[in-house]
Protein backbone atom coordinates (compact mmCIF):
# COMPACT_ATOMS: atom_id res chain seq x y z
CA UNK A 1 0.00 0.00 0.00
CA UNK A 2 1.54 3.55 -0.89
CA UNK A 3 0.89 6.54 1.10
CA UNK A 4 0.99 10.16 0.69
CA UNK A 5 1.63 11.64 3.91
CA UNK A 6 0.56 14.50 5.28
CA UNK A 7 -0.12 16.30 8.36
CA UNK A 8 -3.08 18.24 9.18
CA UNK A 9 -2.96 20.58 11.77
CA UNK A 10 -6.08 20.76 13.53
CA UNK A 11 -5.61 22.60 16.86
CA UNK A 12 -7.78 24.04 19.23
CA UNK A 13 -7.71 26.96 21.60
CA UNK A 14 -8.67 24.78 24.69
CA UNK A 15 -6.63 22.31 27.19
CA UNK A 16 -8.04 19.43 25.46
CA UNK A 17 -7.48 18.13 22.02
CA UNK A 18 -6.13 15.10 20.61
CA UNK A 19 -5.04 13.57 17.59
CA UNK A 20 -6.27 11.01 15.05
CA UNK A 21 -4.73 9.17 11.95
CA UNK A 22 -7.14 9.23 9.12
CA UNK A 23 -7.36 7.48 5.86
CA UNK A 24 -9.14 7.34 2.74
CA UNK A 25 -11.04 4.30 1.83
CA UNK A 26 -8.53 4.08 -0.82
CA UNK A 27 -5.68 3.79 1.84
CA UNK A 28 -3.85 5.74 -0.60
CA UNK A 29 -3.82 9.21 1.61
CA UNK A 30 -3.52 9.58 5.21
CA UNK A 31 -3.05 12.26 7.13
CA UNK A 32 -1.89 13.06 11.23
CA UNK A 33 -4.87 15.94 12.53
CA UNK A 34 -3.05 16.48 15.62
CA UNK A 35 -4.85 19.02 18.95
CA UNK A 36 -8.40 18.14 17.04
CA UNK A 37 -10.90 20.32 19.02
CA UNK A 38 -13.28 17.84 20.72
CA UNK A 39 -16.24 20.05 20.21
CA UNK A 40 -16.30 20.05 16.52
CA UNK A 41 -18.90 18.55 15.01
CA UNK A 42 -17.65 15.32 13.22
CA UNK A 43 -18.81 16.18 9.42
CA UNK A 44 -16.63 19.15 9.73
CA UNK A 45 -13.75 17.53 11.12
CA UNK A 46 -14.59 15.21 7.89
CA UNK A 47 -14.63 18.07 5.61
CA UNK A 48 -11.19 19.18 6.84
CA UNK A 49 -9.24 15.98 6.11
CA UNK A 50 -10.64 15.15 3.03
CA UNK A 51 -9.68 18.62 1.96
CA UNK A 52 -6.21 18.08 2.97
CA UNK A 53 -6.26 14.99 1.59
CA UNK A 54 -6.97 16.71 -1.89
CA UNK A 55 -10.38 14.87 -2.39
CA UNK A 56 -13.13 16.79 -3.44
CA UNK A 57 -15.46 19.08 -1.15
CA UNK A 58 -18.43 18.89 -3.34
CA UNK A 59 -18.88 15.37 -1.56
CA UNK A 60 -20.36 15.01 1.43
CA UNK A 61 -17.38 12.83 3.66
CA UNK A 62 -18.39 10.78 6.96
CA UNK A 63 -16.27 9.33 9.40
CA UNK A 64 -16.00 5.46 10.15
CA UNK A 65 -14.45 4.72 13.40
CA UNK A 66 -11.62 1.93 12.82
CA UNK A 67 -12.07 -0.13 15.85
CA UNK A 68 -15.77 -0.48 15.61
CA UNK A 69 -16.39 0.12 12.02
CA UNK A 70 -19.12 2.54 12.89
CA UNK A 71 -20.23 5.58 11.18
CA UNK A 72 -19.22 9.07 13.34
CA UNK A 73 -22.81 10.56 13.85
CA UNK A 74 -22.32 14.11 11.65
CA UNK A 75 -23.44 16.44 14.50
CA UNK A 76 -22.60 15.27 17.48
CA UNK A 77 -18.71 16.65 19.13
CA UNK A 78 -16.24 14.47 17.39
CA UNK A 79 -14.79 14.32 20.86
CA UNK A 80 -17.97 12.45 22.38
CA UNK A 81 -17.75 9.76 19.85
CA UNK A 82 -13.51 9.19 19.73
CA UNK A 83 -10.50 8.75 21.99
CA UNK A 84 -7.33 10.25 21.48
CA UNK A 85 -5.10 8.32 19.22
CA UNK A 86 -8.34 6.56 17.14
CA UNK A 87 -7.81 5.84 13.45
CA UNK A 88 -10.50 6.63 11.04
CA UNK A 89 -11.47 6.18 7.72
CA UNK A 90 -12.99 9.45 5.74
CA UNK A 91 -15.69 7.74 3.31
CA UNK A 92 -17.67 9.43 1.35
CA UNK A 93 -21.40 9.53 1.69
CA UNK A 94 -22.76 9.08 -2.09
CA UNK A 95 -24.07 5.86 -0.58
CA UNK A 96 -25.65 6.51 2.39
CA UNK A 97 -29.02 7.42 2.81
CA UNK B 1 -23.33 64.40 6.30
CA UNK B 2 -25.72 66.10 8.54
CA UNK B 3 -27.37 63.68 10.57
CA UNK B 4 -29.74 65.43 11.58
CA UNK B 5 -31.53 65.30 8.30
CA UNK B 6 -30.27 61.21 8.16
CA UNK B 7 -33.72 59.84 7.82
CA UNK B 8 -32.88 56.50 8.92
CA UNK B 9 -31.67 57.86 12.42
CA UNK B 10 -33.67 61.15 13.05
CA UNK B 11 -33.35 60.88 17.14
CA UNK B 12 -29.26 61.12 17.95
CA UNK B 13 -30.62 64.03 20.09
CA UNK B 14 -31.58 60.99 22.63
CA UNK B 15 -27.66 61.25 22.97
CA UNK B 16 -28.23 64.57 24.62
CA UNK B 17 -29.94 63.07 27.52
CA UNK B 18 -26.79 61.25 28.04
CA UNK B 19 -24.74 64.28 27.88
CA UNK B 20 -23.34 64.36 24.81
CA UNK B 21 -22.84 67.92 23.06
CA UNK B 22 -23.69 67.66 19.27
CA UNK B 23 -19.99 68.85 17.24
CA UNK B 24 -18.90 69.17 13.36
CA UNK B 25 -22.42 70.12 12.60
CA UNK B 26 -24.12 67.75 13.86
CA UNK B 27 -22.03 64.89 12.55
CA UNK B 28 -20.57 63.97 15.64
CA UNK B 29 -21.33 63.69 20.00
CA UNK B 30 -19.09 64.63 22.42
CA UNK B 31 -19.39 63.50 26.60
CA UNK B 32 -16.61 63.18 28.42
CA UNK B 33 -13.75 62.17 26.28
CA UNK B 34 -15.76 59.67 24.09
CA UNK B 35 -16.95 61.26 20.67
CA UNK B 36 -19.56 58.96 19.04
CA UNK B 37 -19.74 59.24 15.05
CA UNK B 38 -22.88 57.67 13.62
CA UNK B 39 -22.78 56.56 10.34
CA UNK B 40 -25.33 55.23 8.12
CA UNK B 41 -25.07 51.50 9.37
CA UNK B 42 -23.08 52.06 12.60
CA UNK B 43 -22.69 54.05 15.76
CA UNK B 44 -18.99 53.86 16.20
CA UNK B 45 -18.07 55.33 19.83
CA UNK B 46 -14.46 56.34 19.89
CA UNK B 47 -11.88 57.59 22.55
CA UNK B 48 -8.27 58.37 22.85
CA UNK B 49 -6.52 55.29 23.77
CA UNK B 50 -3.53 57.64 25.88
CA UNK B 51 -4.11 56.12 30.16
CA UNK B 52 -5.19 60.20 30.44
CA UNK B 53 -8.68 59.70 29.01
CA UNK B 54 -9.09 56.47 31.64
CA UNK B 55 -8.88 52.82 30.54
CA UNK B 56 -10.61 51.46 27.81
CA UNK B 57 -10.98 48.04 28.12
CA UNK B 58 -10.09 46.57 24.65
CA UNK B 59 -7.82 43.45 25.38
CA UNK B 60 -9.97 39.55 24.81
CA UNK B 61 -11.79 38.50 27.87
CA UNK B 62 -12.98 42.23 28.63
CA UNK B 63 -16.32 43.60 28.68
CA UNK B 64 -18.12 45.29 25.68
CA UNK B 65 -17.14 46.06 22.42
CA UNK B 66 -14.00 48.10 22.81
CA UNK B 67 -10.68 47.44 20.32
CA UNK B 68 -8.60 49.09 18.49
CA UNK B 69 -9.71 51.56 15.82
CA UNK B 70 -10.57 50.67 12.26
CA UNK B 71 -8.19 53.73 10.84
CA UNK B 72 -5.92 54.56 14.14
CA UNK B 73 -4.35 52.42 16.54
CA UNK B 74 -4.10 55.53 18.42
CA UNK B 75 -7.52 54.95 19.17
CA UNK B 76 -10.13 52.76 20.70
CA UNK B 77 -13.57 51.99 19.03
CA UNK B 78 -17.03 50.65 19.99
CA UNK B 79 -19.17 49.41 17.13
CA UNK B 80 -22.52 49.14 17.63
CA UNK B 81 -24.16 48.29 14.70
CA UNK B 82 -27.49 50.11 13.98
CA UNK B 83 -29.34 47.36 12.56
CA UNK B 84 -30.04 46.27 16.01
CA UNK B 85 -32.39 49.24 16.79
CA UNK B 86 -35.09 48.04 14.07
CA UNK B 87 -35.48 48.98 10.72
CA UNK B 88 -36.22 52.69 9.77
CA UNK B 89 -37.12 55.71 11.42
CA UNK B 90 -36.27 55.22 15.43
CA UNK B 91 -39.26 55.18 17.44
CA UNK B 92 -39.41 54.68 21.09
CA UNK B 93 -38.11 51.83 22.03
CA UNK B 94 -35.44 52.52 19.30
CA UNK B 95 -34.51 55.24 21.04
CA UNK B 96 -34.54 53.63 24.53
CA UNK B 97 -32.57 50.52 22.82
CA UNK B 98 -29.89 53.28 22.07
CA UNK B 99 -29.76 54.99 24.78
CA UNK B 100 -29.24 52.00 26.42
CA UNK B 101 -26.40 50.46 23.86
CA UNK B 102 -24.43 54.18 24.87
CA UNK B 103 -24.63 53.17 28.39
CA UNK B 104 -23.13 49.79 27.90
CA UNK B 105 -20.41 51.51 25.95
CA UNK B 106 -19.41 53.98 28.65
CA UNK B 107 -19.56 51.25 31.51
CA UNK B 108 -17.67 49.07 29.75
CA UNK B 109 -15.46 51.81 28.56
CA UNK B 110 -14.78 52.26 32.59
CA UNK B 111 -14.37 48.65 32.68
CA UNK B 112 -17.63 48.35 34.82
CA UNK B 113 -21.06 46.35 33.55
CA UNK B 114 -23.69 48.38 33.58
CA UNK B 115 -25.54 48.73 37.15
CA UNK B 116 -27.42 45.18 37.82
CA UNK B 117 -26.67 43.37 34.71
CA UNK B 118 -27.03 39.51 34.49
CA UNK B 119 -26.40 37.16 31.43
CA UNK B 120 -29.28 36.15 30.35
CA UNK B 121 -30.34 32.39 29.86
CA UNK B 122 -27.83 30.65 27.91
CA UNK B 123 -30.62 28.93 26.21
CA UNK B 124 -31.95 31.93 24.96
CA UNK B 125 -28.76 33.17 23.34
CA UNK B 126 -28.20 29.62 21.87
CA UNK B 127 -31.50 30.06 20.07
CA UNK B 128 -30.17 33.52 18.46
CA UNK B 129 -27.12 31.60 16.79
CA UNK B 130 -27.57 29.30 13.60
CA UNK B 131 -27.68 26.43 13.20
CA UNK B 132 -23.26 25.37 12.07
CA UNK B 133 -23.16 29.07 13.41
CA UNK B 134 -20.14 28.01 15.68
CA UNK B 135 -18.15 25.79 12.93
CA UNK B 136 -15.72 27.36 10.67
CA UNK B 137 -13.94 25.05 7.99
CA UNK B 138 -11.58 26.61 5.59
CA UNK B 139 -10.13 24.12 3.23
CA UNK B 140 -7.91 21.81 5.61
CA UNK B 141 -8.46 24.07 8.89
CA UNK B 142 -11.86 24.02 11.14
CA UNK B 143 -12.25 25.44 14.12
CA UNK B 144 -15.59 25.42 16.27
CA UNK B 145 -16.26 28.30 18.30
CA UNK B 146 -17.85 28.83 21.76
CA UNK B 147 -19.90 30.53 23.17
CA UNK B 148 -19.37 31.97 26.62
CA UNK B 149 -21.64 32.45 29.84
CA UNK B 150 -21.46 32.99 33.29
CA UNK B 151 -23.17 35.32 35.56
CA UNK B 152 -21.53 38.56 34.48
CA UNK B 153 -20.26 37.43 30.94
CA UNK B 154 -21.35 36.68 27.32
CA UNK B 155 -18.69 36.24 24.63
CA UNK B 156 -18.10 34.40 21.52
CA UNK B 157 -14.95 33.33 20.86
CA UNK B 158 -13.14 31.47 18.10
CA UNK B 159 -9.69 30.40 17.67
CA UNK B 160 -7.57 31.37 14.75
CA UNK B 161 -4.54 29.82 15.33
CA UNK B 162 -5.17 28.12 18.96
CA UNK B 163 -1.34 27.23 19.05
CA UNK B 164 1.46 29.05 18.00
CA UNK B 165 5.42 27.86 18.72
CA UNK B 166 6.86 29.93 21.70
CA UNK B 167 9.70 30.00 19.58
CA UNK B 168 8.14 31.33 16.48
CA UNK B 169 10.50 33.04 14.50
CA UNK B 170 10.59 36.79 14.88
CA UNK B 171 9.94 37.69 11.18
CA UNK B 172 6.57 35.02 11.03
CA UNK B 173 5.55 36.75 14.90
CA UNK B 174 5.46 40.51 12.78
CA UNK B 175 3.77 38.69 9.87
CA UNK B 176 0.85 37.80 12.04
CA UNK B 177 0.87 41.11 14.08
CA UNK B 178 0.55 42.56 10.29
CA UNK B 179 -2.69 40.35 9.44
CA UNK B 180 -4.08 41.01 12.60
CA UNK B 181 -3.75 44.77 12.64
CA UNK B 182 -5.22 44.12 8.63
CA UNK B 183 -8.09 41.98 10.25
CA UNK B 184 -8.65 45.10 12.85
CA UNK B 185 -8.69 47.65 9.72
CA UNK B 186 -10.95 45.90 7.80
CA UNK B 187 -13.64 44.49 10.08
CA UNK B 188 -15.75 46.37 12.32
CA UNK B 189 -16.88 44.86 15.58
CA UNK B 190 -14.76 42.00 16.12
CA UNK B 191 -11.42 42.02 18.69
CA UNK B 192 -8.37 40.09 17.00
CA UNK B 193 -5.42 39.46 19.36
CA UNK B 194 -2.82 37.35 21.14
CA UNK B 195 -4.21 35.29 23.78
CA UNK B 196 -2.89 32.51 25.56
CA UNK B 197 0.27 32.44 28.04
CA UNK B 198 3.48 33.15 27.06
CA UNK B 199 4.18 29.47 26.71
CA UNK B 200 1.47 28.58 24.27
CA UNK B 201 0.49 31.95 22.84
CA UNK B 202 -2.81 31.70 20.29
CA UNK B 203 -4.07 34.05 18.29
CA UNK B 204 -8.48 34.63 18.86
CA UNK B 205 -11.22 36.63 17.77
CA UNK B 206 -13.76 37.50 19.98
CA UNK B 207 -17.35 39.16 20.03
CA UNK B 208 -17.99 40.39 24.08
CA UNK B 209 -21.77 41.02 24.51
CA UNK B 210 -21.02 41.21 28.21
CA UNK B 211 -22.97 44.49 29.47
CA UNK B 212 -25.47 44.32 26.05
CA UNK B 213 -29.40 45.47 26.82
CA UNK B 214 -31.29 42.08 26.98
CA UNK B 215 -33.60 43.91 24.99
CA UNK B 216 -31.39 44.10 21.61
CA UNK B 217 -29.22 40.67 22.24
CA UNK B 218 -31.98 38.81 19.77
CA UNK B 219 -30.71 40.94 16.96
CA UNK B 220 -27.32 41.39 18.11
CA UNK B 221 -26.13 37.95 18.76
CA UNK B 222 -26.61 37.14 14.80
CA UNK B 223 -24.73 39.97 13.60
CA UNK B 224 -22.26 38.92 16.33
CA UNK B 225 -21.42 35.65 14.78
CA UNK B 226 -21.47 37.06 11.60
CA UNK B 227 -18.94 38.77 12.52
CA UNK B 228 -16.66 36.56 14.25
CA UNK B 229 -17.30 34.14 10.88
CA UNK B 230 -16.24 36.76 8.25
CA UNK B 231 -13.11 37.78 10.10
CA UNK B 232 -12.12 34.20 11.13
CA UNK B 233 -12.52 33.06 7.37
CA UNK B 234 -10.65 35.55 6.32
CA UNK B 235 -7.68 34.84 8.64
CA UNK B 236 -7.77 31.23 9.13
CA UNK B 237 -5.33 29.78 6.10
CA UNK B 238 -3.14 32.91 6.10
CA UNK B 239 -2.44 33.27 9.84
CA UNK B 240 -2.22 29.40 10.19
CA UNK B 241 0.22 28.97 7.24
CA UNK B 242 2.18 31.79 9.03
CA UNK B 243 2.10 30.15 12.31
CA UNK B 244 3.34 26.75 10.95
CA UNK B 245 6.87 26.68 10.92
CA UNK B 246 7.30 23.26 8.28
CA UNK B 247 5.46 25.39 6.20
CA UNK B 248 8.97 27.03 4.11
CA UNK B 249 9.11 30.30 2.34
CA UNK B 250 11.74 32.70 2.00
CA UNK B 251 8.64 35.62 2.61
CA UNK B 252 8.30 34.55 5.89
CA UNK B 253 12.23 34.92 6.99
CA UNK B 254 12.14 38.28 6.21
CA UNK B 255 9.27 41.35 7.53
CA UNK B 256 9.66 44.79 6.13
CA UNK B 257 7.14 47.47 6.87
CA UNK B 258 8.12 49.17 3.51
CA UNK B 259 6.42 46.13 1.85
CA UNK B 260 3.29 46.55 3.19
CA UNK B 261 0.91 48.57 0.87
CA UNK B 262 -1.12 51.28 3.14
CA UNK B 263 -4.67 52.20 3.09
CA UNK B 264 -5.41 54.55 -0.09
CA UNK B 265 -2.06 53.75 -1.42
Amino acid sequence: MSSQGATAVLPDAEPESFTLEAVDVTGTHWVTAEDIQPSLPAEAVARALAARMALPQNVPWALRDDSTSAFLDDRTPIGDQLEPGAQVTVVPKTHLG
Amino acid sequence: MNIASNSRIRSWSALESLGFVSRDGGRAFQFDGVIVKPTRQWCVLQTDASPSSGPANDSLGQPGLWRRGTDDDAVREFHLPLAILGPGRLDEDGIDALRACVDWALCTGRGVLPNGWTCPPREAIESCIPDGGLTIQSGPIVRQGELVTASDRLALRFPIVPAVAAALPEARRKWLDRLIAAALQHWRMVRVDWGGTPERPSIEAEVDLSGAPHEVLDRLTPIAVDALRWVVEWLLLPANIVADVRVESDLFNVFSERDIPRKGA
